[in-house]
């Protein structure tokens, strides 16, 4: 190898490097100042270094009764929406790869048109509308509206992993008097693990990712979730509780981001199929 | 024609009957919850932004003869969202676009551990979009800030203690960059991809034709991913027309109106200045002028944008 082919490699190790390091640096810093207390943080020069830094912060946390409400609540919304948006998307994508019927274009093209629509102008309407049907303050009506979030998305990457499975499995089993929706259920689907697991991450990090709908629909405490608790709580007097919120918000991205570790593949797979056909 | 076994148990309901109720039952869950939560809600909106529609008054809602949109144009608050609008979609969609070409031709290259970096700069699209704003407010915190205190160290800063998110010119260039910073790695994932699937052989023939790097990219590798570039960025402008997270937290749209988008200004108008007509119309015609937008993209991209959108 001559120095001409190494040279632009460590050129590129080096750049990516800088930019690795630009990316990571304010998460890092979030976690660092989670371990320090606001004395600390309301000083300079500030500290770079973990060490020296306590849990302190974590176990107060975790005795904050509000914050526990707010976890549960985000975990148990989170969850629901996974489930009720693979079941759904299942049953769409799978009808929308299979046949073939007169609005089936006019259908798909409203599916995705559905992404255009600001959430803010949905939101306004669906308040009163969620009022009007007694949905305010319910899991169900938070549910709901994540499920609906992540449908468009989740229905199109179904199909397209149906699509590659070839008709002559249906028919086969069909052949085999096995009904339309055990074929599907028993057959069909368990081949296409890796799209189910997909858009399970994605509804999931949406649900807990979203904010404005939870914001609108759920207005008392105890059924508010993380991303609410966390920006109310550090508000009025406590917004300069630099510590407090840190380490909150800590806890609020581990959950995303362990999944996201253990996962990356999914994720990733699914999201670049958005883009690059094949 | 295809064997019918049903039928041809001389069963009484034909498959054809069988398809329709299974094709149905297979939509129905899909179309329900659509409907519920966007369908119904969308053209409710369109209903309210034409009334006198305010939480507090005793009135019920009432025809109002487009005063709402005649109160969002007068006032001059349509020009003030739609500059604010228009200034954070562009920067926050062109910046993380160049930022993410730059990153996935790098990555591009023949590195070892390519993965391994791309799942460490993907990290920050996976934080939560609350945590996002916060954290960089705290970064960008005038006293304490450790970004401050870097700036500083280097002697760049007039103003020591320089506020960021509550300054009336800056607080848009700290809302970009937090945008910026949850975006760009996934814009960056999906031009990798694209990358990574762009034919060797024309690379090699244009190589062989003595093609530099540069020419490579511009002729060979930009075409050939058109489809994912359009799509990247239509999917960019959609998710930032729809930012109301990151702003909403970080500067509630102020400080003086200066970040205040049409997402922003529509929530605020409904739940805040508790007039739901207004609000309705600033996102009704928030939802026409993107509506266009959309269109327009898509009809006159000479590509094929890939299947997805």
């Amino acid at each position: 190898m001559n120095a001409k082919a190494i040279l632009p490699k460590a050129s590129t190790y080096a750049v990516l490097s800088v930019f690795i390091v630009i990316f990571l640096f304010p998460i890092y810093w979030m976690a660092v100042s989670s371990f320090r207390d606001n004395s600390e943080l309301m000083a300079l020069p500030p500290k770079f270094s973990p060490i020296g830094g306590s849990f302190q912060n974590y176990i107060k946390l975790f005795h904050m009764s509000e914050f526990m409400t707010y976890f549960k609540n985000s975990v148990l919304v989170a969850s629901s929406t996974v489930l009720l948006t693979i079941l759904v998307a299942i049953l769409a994508g799978y009808a929308l790869s299979r046949f073939d019927f007169r609005y089936k274009s006019l259908l798909m093209t409203a599916l995705i048109s559905i992404q255009i629509f600001p959430t803010t102008v949905i939101i306004i309407s669906l308040f009163t509308f969620y009022r009007d049907l007694g949905m305010l303050n319910t899991y169900r009506g938070l549910i709901l509206a994540d499920t609906v979030n992540a449908l468009p998305f989740s229905i199109w990457l179904i199909k397209s992993f149906y699509d590659t499975v070839p008709r002559s499995l249906d028919e086969a089993a069909y052949i085999d008097g096995c009904g339309r929706f055990r074929t599907l259920w028993t057959i069909i689907t368990p081949l296409i693990l890796p799209g189910l697991l997909a858009i399970g991450v994605y509804a999931f990090l949406g649900s807990w990712d979203d904010f404005i709908f939870s914001m609108t629909i759920m207005k008392e405490e105890a059924m508010k979730t993380l991303p609410i608790g966390l920006a109310q709580s550090f508000m009025g007097e406590y917004v300069y509780d630099y510590s407090g919120m840190m380490t909150m918000s800590m806890v609020a991205s581990l959950p995303v981001v362990i999944l996201f570790i253990f996962l990356q593949k999914y994720m990733v797979a699914g999201l670049t199929a958005g883009a690059v056909k094949g | 024609m295809k064997t019918n076994s049903l039928a041809s148990r001389g069963g009484w309901m034909k498959k054809r009957h069988i398809d329709r109720f299974f094709l149905t039952a297979c939509l129905i869950p899909a179309i329900i919850l659509i409907t519920i939560v966007v369908l119904i809600p969308v053209l409710q909106a369109v209903q309210i932004s034409l009334m006198d529609y305010k939480f507090i008054s005793k009135q019920a809602p009432a025809w109002n003869n487009f005063g709402n949109y005649k109160t969002l144009f007068r006032s001059g608050d349509f020009t003030v969202y739609l500059k604010n609008t228009s200034i954070y979609i562009f920067f926050a969609v062109s910046i993380s676009f160049g930022l993410a070409l730059f990153l996935s031709l790098l990555l591009n290259s023949k590195i070892k551990g390519r993965n391994v970096m791309r799942g460490m700069i993907f990290m920050s699209w996976t934080i939560p979009s609350v945590v996002n704003a916060l954290l960089w407010t705290w970064l960008f915190q005038p006293q304490y800030g450790v970004l401050n205190y870097i700036f500083n160290t280097f002697g760049w800063l007039a103003n020591e203690n320089q506020t960021w998110v509550q300054h009336p010119q800056l607080a848009m260039v700290t809302i970009i960059i937090a945008a910026v910073w949850a975006q760009t790695p996934y814009m960056m994932v999906m031009l990798l991809a694209g990358l990574q699937s762009v034919s060797s052989e024309l690379v090699e023939a244009a190589k062989i034709d003595g093609a530099g790097r540069f020419n490579i990219l511009r002729y060979v590798q930009i075409p050939s991913i058109r489809p994912v570039i359009d799509t990247a960025v239509l999917i960019s402008v959609m998710t930032n027309s729809q930012m109301y997270t990151v702003i909403y937290n970080m500067t509630q749209g102020g400080p003086m109106n200066k970040t205040t988008t049409f997402s922003i200004a529509a929530y605020q108008e409904a739940f805040t200045g508790y007039n739901l007509g207004l609000g309705a119309a600033t996102g009704v015609v928030w939802l026409i002028i993107i509506g266009l937008i959309v269109f327009l993209y898509k009809t006159y991209s000479e590509r094929k944008i890939s299947g997805y959108l």
